[in-house]
């Protein structure tokens, strides 16, 4: 019995993770966009001088430029805005299907407004996704009215009751829990605020894309909007980090690699230089008791340093296009480099070189046409 | 007679894991000595769409997937196994084979 409810809450918890990571991949392109309008609109204001382009004051401003660049910053920032309701709306939608979209859009500007933060924009999403499902379960019409229910039923009843909990019950909290947190970040300074930094660059670090670099990446994004960006500084020096530091390594040292991880390793340069963390996975896979320490060490301390020195990177952006829009961007790659060390030396100490491999590896094609429709269809 | 499968990866950037995961499914599956066809859903859209026929033909569907199928409608009645996109990265031939022994039990 006892194993039984062990199992159903690992599957409610999976399915969880599934709708929200489906909300965070719809989301991810809109943070993207809106960081790196804003971005650019801060970078060009600092070379003339100015840290608040996003006063309305320079909306008037004789200089052309300028007036663009305070423009471009309202863009950014209206794409942010759309950031909760989206996730809101697509951890609904991965519930309850195309129904769930209404309310949890709306659920999402409701907790935008109430600066419930990205928990209430989480929470808003699994009510509203929730709530159709169980609309859409349990109401049964008959045949001459059935279309009532995705028409009239779910779009608004789904989206009053969303509402209605968001308002009365959970957005308080939510709200103050987000500012309470919001303000402590902010005013971490010292010892706190590298040792954040290593806290979530050793998570972004840890498994490479899943799940704990996933929550770490999302919630350093989300407090962007807040106006906090140590964390998003640390995770995107981070990102980058195990797949520049394996790279090199079997560049370094190729005997300690076999075939497959050689070819890997110039793969994961590459990727690494993009900003994709994943470049590092098939380390991770070959051997995580080795890869993931050094990566996890290496990851903490690069974006501790970065942070530490002062880099301050405004957008979710960790490839090489990136770097040059970070504050103090000396610091953020002086960061990038000591992680990317770090993690080259520790994963050669722990290697120990191959034995020679047979040179008679086969060299198959990976691609998908090993057989022919023929084959498939007989 | 050959045994057939199809898969759909996806995951939440949909960039990387999705294709990594796709590779590992033919690999796994070349070394089982079954045929495999892998939809990926990635940030580009879908890749190599499974069409009604396939669906017909592949004995039970492996979902390698973080966030939710795109169209999984197609795949209404069928014997589904859901797992991680990161499982088969890991042992594609275990999924495989637990996919095999899914259709089995029927």
């Amino acid at each position: 019995m006892k194993g039984l409810e062990v199992m159903t809450l690992k599957k409610i918890g999976k399915e969880l993770e599934q709708h929200i990571m489906t909300g965070i991949s719809y989301m991810i392109p809109i943070v993207i966009a809106g960081a790196v309008l804003m971005a650019i609109s801060r970078v060009g204001a600092s070379f003339y001088g100015i840290s608040d382009i996003w006063e309305s004051k320079w909306a008037d401003s004789a200089n052309l430029i300028i007036r663009f660049l305070n423009t471009d910053d309202g863009w950014g920032g209206m794409a942010l805005d759309l950031m909760f309701p989206i996730i809101s709306a697509y951890i609904s939608y991965s519930i309850s299907d195309k129904g769930g979209i209404a309310p949890g859009i709306i659920g999402g500007m409701l907790v935008a407004n109430m600066n419930a933060g990205f928990l209430g924009a989480l929470a808003s999403g699994l009510i509203a996704g929730y709530t159709v499902k169980l609309l859409t379960d349990n109401i049964r019409l008959p045949q001459a009215a059935k279309s009532v229910l995705p028409v009239f039923i779910v779009p608004v009843v789904g989206t009053f009751i969303t509402l209605f909990l968001i308002q009365y019950v959970i957005g308080v909290p939510f709200a103050s829990i987000n500012t309470g947190l919001a303000a402590w970040l902010k005013g971490l300074t010292g010892t706190n605020k590298v040792l954040l930094a290593a806290i979530v660059g050793g998570m972004v670090g840890f498994d490479l894309g899943g799940p704990v670099n996933k929550a770490a990446v999302t919630t350093a994004m989300a407090l962007l909007t807040s106006g906090v960006y140590d964390p998003n500084t640390a995770a995107q020096v981070a990102i980058i980090i195990p797949p520049l530091g394996l790279g090199l390594a079997t560049i370094i040292n190729k005997r300690k690699f076999n075939h497959d991880l050689q070819e890997a390793g110039n793969a994961s340069l590459v990727m690494g230089l993009i900003g994709v963390s994943e470049g590092a996975i098939p380390f991770a896979v070959e051997s995580p008791l080795k890869v993931i320490p050094a990566n996890v060490i290496g990851s903490a301390i690069g974006s501790a340093l970065a942070v530490g020195l002062g880099a301050v990177n405004h957008a979710p952006i960790s490839g090489f296009y990136g770097w040059l829009a970070v504050e103090k961007w000396w610091f953020y790659l002086i960061g990038v480099a000591v992680g990317t060390l770090i993690v080259t030396a520790l994963t050669l100490l722990l290697r120990k070189e191959q034995p020679m491999e047979d040179k008679a590896i086969e060299e198959e094609s990976d691609e998908g046409d090993y057989f022919t429709e023929d084959e498939w269809e007989s | 007679m050959t045994r057939k499968l199809i898969a759909i990866t996806a995951c939440a950037t949909g960039v990387a894991h999705t294709y990594m995961a796709e590779k590992a499914l033919i690999k796994g599956a070349k070394k089982e000595g079954v045929l495999i066809k892998v939809e990926t859903q990635g940030a580009t859209g879908i890749g190599h769409r499974l069409t009604t026929r396939d669906v017909e033909i592949a004995e039970a569907v492996i979902f390698a997937t973080d966030t939710k199928v795109r169209d999984s409608e197609r795949f209404k009645g069928q014997l589904i196994l859901q797992v991680n996109v990161s499982a088969p990265i890991k042992d594609a031939q275990k999924v495989i084979e637990d996919a095999l022994k899914l259709a089995d039990k029927k």
